[in-house]
């Protein structure tokens, strides 16, 4: 069922009266949501329990600090949550947060998923400059919504074909053709169950935010068409690879940040990449040199290889690079063309294995021979 | 002029291709000595990064070989092979980084021809292509 | 009496040797070639892509206690003291086996030929036309090997069981000139274009014709049995291999033609069904034909004529020669067709206790059934030999090895290796390498001087690697590393470099550098693969020397019997109320006499028994069941699954009510105007051929003589899809016909159709031959009932063990049997998790091959129960998990094939089943932080491995 709550464009207003009567009326026990720091400088999510907190929230903030799913991956790996949560997910990292649960690292058990509207966010640091400068990055964003000017949001976002959640949430908060109002669409018996005690009206006919939701993605996928053709020829080759990635100093951010890297220990960190000595002696030897840190090429690609086929273009890795590399859409594009040969969507179903995990016997068939 | 010497690295499995290697060696057959054969078990203990390890260390090509589809003495590592190597082809072809040069071959037990033909024109074909592009880059 | 002879080194008697030899008692294989390899062996022949080495290489270097003798002949034989003394002939090898390392010294004396073993590695022999003085070859063996003067010798053998099993015979090459061989340069044989494919042929880079090595567009194959006069009842592997053959043909070029000339359809196996219809959708053409003529490339048939480019025979092969001769120096009868005749309803024995027959000696056999055979073999000859001579050896605890993450490594490098390099060179560079400590040279180091040599460094307190720079794992390097371990020194912290087999061997004739540099990296590689490694042996659990064995069928009950015979204790769960279903009347007896057995020797049977839950894994699983009302929880180490079968109506006529149609069972001779029609039963609903009836169609043939005998003028017929000709029943065939019974064949697609038509049946099909559809009109119809697994009982059992069963209700396994025969070389595949099938499990075969089936899985659950402790499958190489660095993501459980990893629910961690563990390394390749790790040759040393040699 389809809700609308009328707003006169404080869309986050009633967003967050919605969720403090969420905590009133128990619902739910806790909220992870977006909440404003003190500092102002920018916002992180927040498993709140006291519902005044929820006056600094905005879950449809347009900044992406970190991936919410990879904190509920810490949160549940070893143990589900015993109350109910609510978890505020913007839809790249609904997508991660579906293949987290692949891979074990979430328990979805008790979790109710609130997906939001995503037109796109700021670069974290652009974000916090117009917040210290008075500019009020999280105001002026409905600005850009209304006039359908993403020209200042990430290059991540303007490539991004999945501004709506999928499936997987089981409350949708919408803005996309609203006229001004909070739409609350409930995708599964979880979210009716939240929604129905409400007594929200109708939302009525949602034709509008379809049709601003194609007209958002068919810009944006052939954006990405060039993005990714010019990024193929600017990285072709070992030279080009090399010069796009030199600044590279092996700091692992971008992993760290990764919501698809979940290993406890990445392999290039662990024991196997202690050397002696001796070895750097013998690659000086063999090469005539040799680039310290070493093996941040095979860093790169070898977290290429461990992780491409789940990447879902989220831009974290991007932001968190200090050099400024510029990772997402070097990852998107070796993602989309590693996702395609298997016909694999990350995030697309729970049920769908990933690709390494399975095979079919008769697949493939010109490898071998 | 020293002549190009192209390096094949091998990952051969235990049972079938190796045993093949070894039937070529017992049988006197003859093929380059440009291949450095490593005995693994199965096609499907070869993890991405012994490949990608393999070029980055100087290496021309890359055969991993492995059973025939459904022979595989593992059941089903050769499969799990195939998908890795169709992996690591994928992302090399994105970035030119040469997907040609890596190999999957099915070789059994006793096609010690089929394994001498083959790692000569692997060898013949490298020569002919020269050395891998990401060899010898100190900047790496 | 603990000797076991066998005459012969058919697949059947390598098997046989291997499986005894197992055992622990001695056996002498008598082979009237001069090496083995020599004499064409069934698999050989028939089959040259798939040969496997494992029994050769096992029997040859494993086990000392099997001695073949080579130019060899049984000249006599007498009952003596309970047993038999043997009369051998012989001439002593020119070369002994064992003792021939296949150095290639003695071949520069000019007088010796070394001849490459289809298996793999070569047998040398003295060119004697060559030698005019003996003396020229004393001392061209550095291990003594060489005979200069064999003699001939007689030997007389004290042995308690005889297996009998000479080598089919080929069918002679100029008897197929009436098909156009030797006549036409493109008729060829199929084992001709296997060898093309296989590694010991001529090189051929394609599929091409032999006169202009064009690639032929249209190709014709002839399975000749059935054709020209030649005997149908030995076609069914030549039919199968021919069209394994086509398939892979296709599979090189998918547009090729391709037509088969067949007598009729001879199918005799499990997945052959869906072979035939995989070939039939791509395209292949199926021609039955009463016969054909041949002319150059031009084939006639049924007055109809075409022209191929190539013509492909795919020829049976003829009783073993050497039958005539066994069958007087034994007393032993032979058939019609020149086969041995064993005891009826008793496969593999003969009218004297405690000789055998196996392999093709008895009869046309597919290579598997061959195989199980040898392993049948051996537990029925065992009951004759007492008890084993041979024990297994005791290993001594490991040494410690002081400071044992310090790699320091002592090299042994082996003259013999070299060949031509220059040594000093060698020793020198090896020394450079990091982590030596030193470099040690022996002549050949697999013999005494060798091995003191090694047993000197492993005991020198300092060494912590040792790298044998050597042959290959194979010739002795398998057999140097467990020398070791006898020397206390662990086998992971030892690797052999294959310096001779791919290292010298295969380049001579490169320039020495390259070869050297070559030599010095596969050093280098082993060196670098055990730095890492930690020592470790081979842990020990105890099993539960218990078998379970669920089914309702007579291989159930004999499967039973047999794991009582070897001492073990048995229960049986029969899953069903009913009675068991038997293919025939034949079987009747025997089960009567098995359940006989089964209540003298006291084993508990449990019927109906209902399985709640199998928990556990191989030597210790929990079976929870319900019988008589009460619970019961049973320990055993082992499981044998017969399944249980079915017996219905042909899906054909499932919807057809008339009282013309009586079931073969209650057939009672009735006869109508329009006659009687037997139906043999033909493509399942399923899709996949039910061939228990084999034993019915000989039933059925019966009949339809007799009530064509006694009643001439009614029309008696056979409808069929597959031939009704099957080994013993091609006689009764023949017979029908001589009688005038019709044979109708029918094609399965459309399939026939029943109606009723007033007082008469009518049965609409399609005439493959003349390609029309026929109608016939019958009186009365006699359908032979298809014989089935239960597959409800086989879900049930595939739920309850969590293994796959295909669409008929049979389990997935490998057709090809191995053994295990060091952890390391072959595992059976669901017989690594001590589960192993038999009967309507397993797949569809006639009683004998159903007798023999499950005395092999009997044979092979008795072996893994007989020892009171156990390695793990894969011996030292086995999976762990750094449970610091696991996410629990599960990759590792999804990439293990044997279910030997698990995620802790509490710990959320994968877990290590060592029993199951293979040591595959797919675990670790799966992990992506390398929380996953294979004790030996893992991630770090084969990272450092490729940065050394790269």
């Amino acid at each position: 069922m389809n809700y609308r709550v009328k707003a006169n464009r404080d869309i986050v207003g009633k967003a967050r009266e919605f969720f403090t009567d969420i905590l009133d009326k128990n619902l739910l026990d806790g909220i992870i949501v977006p909440l404003e720091l003190p500092s102002g400088k920018s916002y992180f999510p927040t498993l709140v329990k006291d519902k005044k907190l929820i006056e600094r929230a905005n879950p449809f903030v347009p900044v992406f600090q970190v991936s919410v799913a990879t904190q509920v991956s810490k949160m549940t790996r070893l143990s589900p949550f015993e109350g109910k949560i609510g978890v505020v997910m913007r839809p790249c990292d609904l997508r991660n947060y579906v293949e987290l649960i692949k891979f074990n690292q979430i328990d979805p058990t008790n979790l109710v998923i609130f997906g939001v509207d995503c037109y796109g966010v700021f670069d974290p640091n652009r974000f916090k400059d117009m917040a210290i400068s008075g500019e009020k990055p999280a105001d002026k964003f409905w600005d850009m919504v209304e006039k359908d000017d993403e020209s200042e949001l990430r290059r991540a976002c303007r490539s991004c074909t999945t501004p709506v959640p999928n499936r997987y949430a089981d409350v949708v908060l919408g803005y996309f053709g609203s006229s001004g109002d909070l739409l609350l669409m409930a995708q599964t018996e979880k979210g009716e169950e939240i929604l129905s005690g409400f007594g929200f009206e109708e939302a009525g006919s949602l034709d509008e935010r379809e049709k601003i939701v194609s007209s958002i993605k068919e810009r944006r996928a052939s954006f990405w068409e060039k993005v990714k053709e010019e990024t193929r020829k600017e990285t072709s080759g070992v030279d080009n690879l090399l010069a796009f990635l030199g600044n590279c100093i092996d700091c692992h951010n971008c992993k760290d940040q990764c919501p698809i890297c979940f290993c406890k220990e990445c392999f290039w960190e662990s024991p196997t990449f202690e050397f002696q000595s001796s070895d750097y002696m013998d690659w000086a030897n063999k090469r005539g040199g040799v680039r310290l840190p070493t093996d941040t090429l095979f860093f790169h690609l070898g977290r290429l290889a461990h992780m491409s086929s789940s990447c879902t273009g989220c831009g974290l890795c991007e932001d968190a690079c200090p050099r400024e590399i510029e990772l997402q859409r070097l990852f998107k594009m070796v993602g989309e063309n590693v996702q395609k040969a298997f016909d694999y969507e990350p995030g697309r179903d729970i049920e769908d294995r990933p690709p390494l995990t399975t095979f079919k016997e008769e697949e493939l068939l010109e490898l071998g021979e | 002029m020293d002549k190009f010497e192209p390096k094949i690295l091998g990952f051969f499995c235990n049972w079938c291709t190796s045993s093949a290697a070894d039937l070529a060696g017992t049988s006197r057959l003859h093929y380059p000595p440009n291949v450095r054969p490593i005995r693994v078990w199965c096609s499907g203990t070869v993890d991405t990064s012994y490949v990608i390890r393999g070029f980055l260390e100087d290496a021309d090509a890359v055969v991993v070989g492995g059973c025939h589809p459904a022979d595989c003495h593992y059941i089903n590592g050769n499969y799990k092979a195939r998908r890795r190597i169709k992996l690591l082809k994928t992302i090399f072809e994105t970035l030119g980084l040469g997907e040609d040069r890596i190999y999957l071959k099915w070789i059994s037990a006793s096609e010690g021809v089929k394994f001498v033909r083959e790692m000569t024109k692997i060898t013949e074909e490298t020569r002919a292509k020269g050395k891998s592009p990401l060899a010898g880059r100190w900047d790496i | 009496m603990g000797t076991a002879v066998i005459y012969g080194t058919s697949v059947a008697a390598l098997r046989a040797a291997a499986n005894i030899g197992k055992l622990g008692h001695r056996v002498y294989i008598i082979n009237e070639g001069r090496y083995l390899g020599d004499r064409p062996s069934q698999l050989l022949y028939r089959k040259p892509r798939t040969i496997c080495n494992t029994c050769l290489r096992f029997v040859l270097r494993r086990m000392p206690h099997v001695e073949i003798i080579h130019n060899a002949s049984i000249t006599g034989y007498e009952k003596k003291n309970g047993g038999f003394r043997v009369k051998v002939h012989y001439r002593e090898s020119d070369v002994n086996e064992r003792k021939c390392i296949e150095c290639d010294r003695c071949l520069e004396t000019g007088l010796i030929r070394a001849y490459r073993r289809p298996m793999g590695g070569n047998a040398y022999l003295v060119d004697w036309d060559k030698v005019s003085d003996p003396s020229a070859l004393e001392g061209a063996c550095p291990t003594g090997a060489l005979n200069p003067r064999p003699a001939e010798k007689d030997l007389e053998i004290d042995a308690g069981a005889v297996l009998l099993s000479p080598d089919c015979t080929p069918e002679d090459d100029a008897a197929l000139a009436d098909f156009g061989y030797g006549k036409a340069p493109d008729v060829v044989k199929v084992t001709e274009i296997e060898r093309w494919f296989s590694g010991t042929g001529p090189e051929l880079e394609a599929f091409v014709r032999p006169s202009d090595g064009r690639v032929p567009d249209k190709v014709a194959y002839i399975v000749t049995p059935g054709l020209k006069g030649r005997d149908l009842s030995v076609g069914f592997e030549p039919f199968v291999n021919a069209l394994e053959n086509a398939l892979s043909v296709k599979r090189l070029k998918e547009d090729i033609e391709i037509t088969f000339f067949v007598r009729d359809l001879l199918l005799y196996g499990k997945g052959q069904w869906e072979l035939l219809k995989k070939g039939l959708s791509k395209g292949i053409k199926i021609k039955r034909v009463d016969d054909i003529d041949v002319q150059g490339l031009e084939i006639s048939w049924d007055g109809k004529s075409s022209e191929f480019d190539m013509i492909v025979l795919s020829p049976s092969s003829r009783p073993p020669e050497r039958n005539r001769r066994v069958s007087e120096i034994f007393g032993l009868q032979l058939d019609e067709r020149g086969y041995l005749v064993t005891k009826e309803d008793e496969p593999i024995e003969t009218e004297i206790p405690g000789i055998f027959v196996l392999g093709e000696a008895a009869g046309h056999l597919t290579y598997i059934e061959s195989l199980n055979d040898g392993a049948a073999a051996a537990l029925r000859a065992s009951r004759f030999l007492g008890e084993p001579e041979v024990k297994g050896q005791s290993l001594p605890p490991l040494l410690d090895i002081k400071e044992v993450d310090e790699p320091r490594t002592t090299v042994h490098l082996c003259k013999c290796a070299l060949g031509d390099l220059d040594v000093d060179e060698v020793v020198r560079r090896i020394g450079e390498i990091d982590t030596v400590r030193s470099v040690k040279v022996s002549e050949f180091l697999c013999l005494e001087e060798g091995l003191k040599g090694l047993r000197e460094t492993a005991t020198d307190g300092e060494t912590s690697r040792i790298v044998l720079a050597a042959c290959s794992p194979w010739e002795r390097g398998l057999f140097l590393q467990n020398k070791l371990r006898s020397f206390g020194f662990p086998i992971s912290l030892t690797d052999i470099a294959e310096v001779r087999d791919m290292g010298v061997f295969p380049h001579a004739g490169e320039p020495a550098e390259a070869v050297v540099e070559k030599v010095i990296d596969l050093v280098k590689l082993s060196i670098e693969k055990i730095k890492f490694s930690l020592p470790y042996d081979q842990p020990l659990e105890g099993i539960v020397r218990r078998a379970v064995v669920i089914g309702n069928c007579i291989a159930a009950y004999k499967a039973a019997l047999e794991i009582t015979e070897r001492g073990i204790e048995v229960l049986l769960l029969d899953p069903s109320e009913e009675d068991e279903v038997l293919a025939s009347s034949s079987g009747k007896e025997l089960l009567k006499a098995f359940k006989k057995g089964i209540g003298e020797k006291g084993i508990k049977v449990y019927k109906p028994a209902e399985i709640i839950s199998v928990d556990g894994f191989v030597g210790h699983y929990r079976v929870s069941f319900r019988a008589d009302g009460e619970d019961h929880d049973v320990e055993v180490g082992a499981i044998v699954i017969a399944g249980a079968g079915r017996k219905e109506l042909p899906s054909e006529l499932k919807e057809l009510s008339h009282p013309g149609m009586v079931s073969f069972e209650r057939y009672d001779g009735r006869t109508g105007e329009k006659g009687v029609t037997f139906f043999l039963p033909g493509v399942l609903s399923a899709g996949s051929r039910s061939t228990f009836t084999r034993e019915g169609i000989g039933e059925v043939l019966r009949r339809a003589t007799e009530l064509k005998e006694s009643n001439r003028e009614i029309p008696v017929r056979v409808l069929y899809l597959d031939t009704p000709v099957f080994g013993k029943y091609a006689d009764l065939e023949a017979r029908a016909r001589k009688a005038g019974v019709e044979f109708i064949p029918y094609w399965h697609e459309p399939g026939p159709s029943f109606a009723v038509d007033g007082e008469t049946i009518k049965i609409s099909y399609y005439d493959d031959r003349t390609g029309e559809k026929k109608e016939l009109v019958t009186s009365i119809l006699v359908p032979y009932p298809v014989i089935r697994p239960d597959i409800s009982v086989s879900k049930r059992l595939s739920e309850l063990l969590g293994l796959e069963i295909d669409d008929d209700g049979f389990f997935y396994y490998r057709e090809d049997p191995y053994e295990e025969i060091n952890a390391k070389l072959a595992p059976n595949d669901l017989g690594t998790n001590g589960i192993f099938l038999t009967g309507f499990a397993k797949a569809q075969k006639d009683l004998e091959g159903l007798i023999v089936d499950s005395e092999a899985s009997a044979f092979e659950a008795s072996v893994v129960l007989s020892k009171e402790k156990q390695p793990p499958q894969s011996g030292w190489v086995v999976s762990y998990t750094d449970f610091r660095k696991c996410a629990g993501c599960g990759f590792c459980v999804d990439a293990c094939t044997y279910d030997a990893r698990f995620i802790d629910p509490e710990r959320k961690v994968a877990v290590v089943r060592e029993i199951l563990c293979q040591g595959c390394g797919a675990c670790e390749a799966a992990c992506p932080s390398g929380a996953a790790k294979l004790r030996v040759m893992n991630a770090k040393s084969l990272l450092s491995v490729v940065d050394k040699i790269t």
